[in-house]
């Protein structure tokens, strides 16, 4: 098995992305999710001053979950090899 | 019939801009109508929306007499912001006490009506009495009369609308109730422009009253207190909804929530047997767009459009084929609730819904409950009643809205419902005081668990947004800590306030601080030098007002409570999503030490005193109307 971190995209990042996922190499330490993110951006550049900028910091209103357990803002999150990034809108609900 | 309009002299005393500083009394019974003034001090007090209704209701007796009982007052009142150029603030509330849990229910609904009942020349109006037969009234300015709606009896919301539109021309604007409302079905809707005041049953105290419409047209214009500055600032705000705060509302709608909902494990599925739903990625709205013809709309003075409508590929004889206004929450409620992932379906269902007059997810969540009483062997004279079933949905829905067969079991929502099949059905229906739950499985999501055991009007995600917390970095959802409480506190204080003075929730992230921006354009528009701190005892104010309603309502600490069922088990396949009743109780105790009542909930008279509400003491009838 490769190591990998998967992104999944939901509402409005998705919709611009025009895909609901991606998967990103890792290597045993994992990336931070700061990196995720600007790869993210490197792959979808429409989403650039949309939910996060190209150094991957996360945009006013958007949220970023890991496994569907833990919500965070923090781009200095350790994302370890199999966990999965959700990038959402923090207005999750409503 | 021309009503006699009795005019008091108080009520023609010059108001506060932003306001009329008065109120239209109706006694269908009698056929009369009243001017009545509203204090400043009142007004200031309470606002509007929301809060200025329960103060009216509690000041009419309203939780002294049966929701549907002939004196059982219906209000409608609108805010300082209707009619202002503040985007989202042509909204108005409807509160009476709900024949589906009989404690307080507040509703709001947009959006041209708000506008127009305000230019009739009033802040509210309280209906209370009962005409004969079948009847409308129409409000032209201060001119009330009731008409026979003999010939509308039985018809859908939107015939209803469009037949009085026929009638009374496009100046008037119609508050309307379908064959649900007539037949008394507990959860029906009053509807406006396709638009509902949705929950708890407004429809019925309203078809109780033999009252199938209102129609109301005004010409009477408030004064704003800084109108310039007030025109720049609403200006800005409309620039600031178009950033990406907003962005989920404009493009995709509420509907959005489905696929997240589903990925945190919270999407209620099967009447809340389960948080996920196989199917939900193909009710997913970036599908909807691709599968469905797919239009967008918005509620009147409102620049974000959130409306988002899609176009039922196939009909059913007996439903209109219109394009079908889309929420999450008849999503939810009418597809993974009911096990049903046709999304044709779905919108013919939720159709059917806006036709019958009657709450999306109040059905959903009591034809859920009687889904699994049947495959449960517990209700048997339904058979067909089948999860996953969209025909048997549609079935069940045109049966609720008239009344029929099984339809009137369903009719009385899922705890009258449950009571009638016995304890083990009592124990799984999905209500918080009679009210079914939104979608948030509460069980993963322990705030909103809290959040619906304490609410006012039941199991409500609009009253305490308490999932904000759940889905945000401040908790750990599946573990919320006493101490965690206080976050509920401020999303319930929040939605007091939008909801009273008024503004759609829709703009929360558009907002730096909530109540310090709002203290800002309550200034501009009355002239009140109003700031943020006597804001949040305002929305503090409100929020203990509608609990003293319902504590003269009959409430009781054990009404604070979820589903025994979800305190025993966890949903399938989700073994974290657990709350235990000890737990839960300890979270309330909490929530209500925190909120300055007893820990049992009941309002001590010295919490009163700080939020100036030691006039509501006691016996309605002596209620001062102060000044
Ligand atoms: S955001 Fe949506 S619900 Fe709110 S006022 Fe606008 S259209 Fe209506």
């Amino acid at each position: 098995m490769p190591l990998q971190i998967c992104i999944e995209f939901y509402g409005s990042v998705r919709l611009r992305a025009g895909e609901s996922s991606m998967l990103l190499p890792a290597d045993d330490i994992g990336i931070t999710v700061g990196q995720a993110l600007s790869s993210v951006t490197r792959r979808f550049p429409q989403l650039i001053g949309f939910c996060c900028g190209s150094d991957g910091a996360l945009q006013p209103g958007f949220v970023v979950n890991v496994d569907g357990q833990l919500f965070t803002r923090d781009d200095s999150h350790r994302l370890l090899p199999g966990q999965t990034l959700l990038v959402l809108s923090a207005d999750v609900g409503g | 019939m021309l009503l006699p309009l009795t005019v008091s002299a108080e009520s023609q005393a010059v108001p506060t801009p932003g306001y009329h500083g008065r109120y239209l009394w109706v006694d269908l019974t009698s056929a009369t109508a009243e001017l009545r003034s509203i204090s400043a001090r009142d007004l200031r007090r309470f606002l509007g929306g929301s809060g200025l209704a329960t103060y009216l209701l509690l000041y009419h007796g309203g939780a002294n007499c049966g929701p549907t009982d002939a004196e059982s007052p219906l209000v409608f009142s609108y805010s300082p912001l209707v009619g202002s150029p503040l985007t989202t603030s042509a909204k108005f509330a409807v509160v009476s006490r709900s024949p589906l849990t009989g404690m307080i229910n507040d509703s709001l609904v947009s959006s041209a009506f708000a506008l127009a009942g305000k230019r009739v020349g009033v802040d509210a109006m309280v209906i209370t009495g009962r005409c004969e037969t079948a009847h409308y009234l129409l409000v032209d300015g201060l001119r009330c009369e009731v008409r026979s709606a003999a010939m509308l009896r039985g018809r859908s919301c939107r015939d209803t609308e469009q037949a009085l539109r026929k009638e009374l021309g496009n100046e008037f604007q119609l508050a309307v109730i379908g064959p649900a409302g007539e037949n008394g079905v507990r959860y029906a809707t009053i509807s406006h422009d396709g638009r509902h005041a949705g929950r708890g049953g407004n429809g019925a105290v309203m078809g109780s009253k033999n009252l199938k419409a209102i129609a109301v047209r005004g010409d009477q214009r408030v004064a704003w207190a800084h109108p310039l500055e007030l025109q720049l600032a609403a200006k800005e705000l409309s620039r600031r909804s178009f950033g990406s705060s907003t962005s989920k509302y404009r493009e995709l709608g509420t509907a959005a929530n489905l696929s997240v909902l589903n990925r945190l494990k919270a999407l209620p599925t099967r009447n809340f047997q389960q948080g996920e739903f196989a199917e939900a990625e193909q009710m997913d709205p970036v599908q909807l767009a691709q599968d469905y013809h797919h239009t967008r709309s918005s509620c009147a003075a409102c620049t974000i459009g959130c409306e988002h409508m899609y176009q039922p590929t196939s009909s059913t004889q007996g439903i209109s084929g219109q394009p079908v206004r889309v929420e999450y929450e008849n999503l939810f409620a009418l597809g993974p609730l009911c096990g049903i992932h046709d999304v044709d379906a779905v919108l013919r269902a939720s159709q059917l819904c806006d036709d019958m007059g009657i709450d999306t997810i109040s059905t959903g969540g009591t034809v859920a409950f009687a889904m699994e009483c049947v495959e449960r062997g517990w209700l048997t004279t339904a058979p067909w009643l089948r999860f996953g079933d969209s025909h048997a949905l549609l079935r069940a829905i045109e049966l609720i809205g008239r009344r029929e067969g099984v339809g009137v079991e369903l009719g009385l929502g899922s705890r009258a419902f449950s009571v009638l099949l016995g304890p083990q059905a009592e124990s799984i229906a999905p209500h918080v005081k009679g009210l079914e739950l939104p979608g948030y499985e509460p069980r993963a999501a322990q705030a909103m668990a809290v959040g619906f055991a304490v609410g006012t009007r039941g199991a409500d995600h609009n009253r305490s947004g308490a999932y904000q917390v759940d889905f945000s970095e401040a908790v750990d959802r599946y573990h919320l800590r006493t101490e965690d409480v206080h976050h509920l506190l401020e999303t319930e204080d929040q939605a007091a306030l939008f909801d009273s003075v008024i503004f759609c929730k829709f703009l929360r992230g558009v907002f730096a601080d909530l109540f310090q921006d709002v203290a800002e354009y309550l200034r501009l528009v009355t002239g009140w030098e109003v700031t943020s701190e006597e804001l949040r005892c305002t929305a503090r104010r409100i929020v203990t007002l509608k609990k003293m309603f319902n504590v003269r309502a009959g409430w009781v600490p054990s009404d604070d409570t979820l589903p025994e069922r979800m305190l025993q088990q966890s949903p399938i396949g989700n073994p974290q999503a657990r709350i235990t009743s000890v737990q839960l109780q300890d979270l309330v105790r909490a929530y209500n030490l925190a909120r300055g009542w007893t820990a049992e909930g009941w309002v001590p008279s010295d919490t009163l005193r700080p939020l100036d509400l030691l006039d509501l003491v006691g016996d309605p009838s002596t209620v001062p109307q102060s000044s």
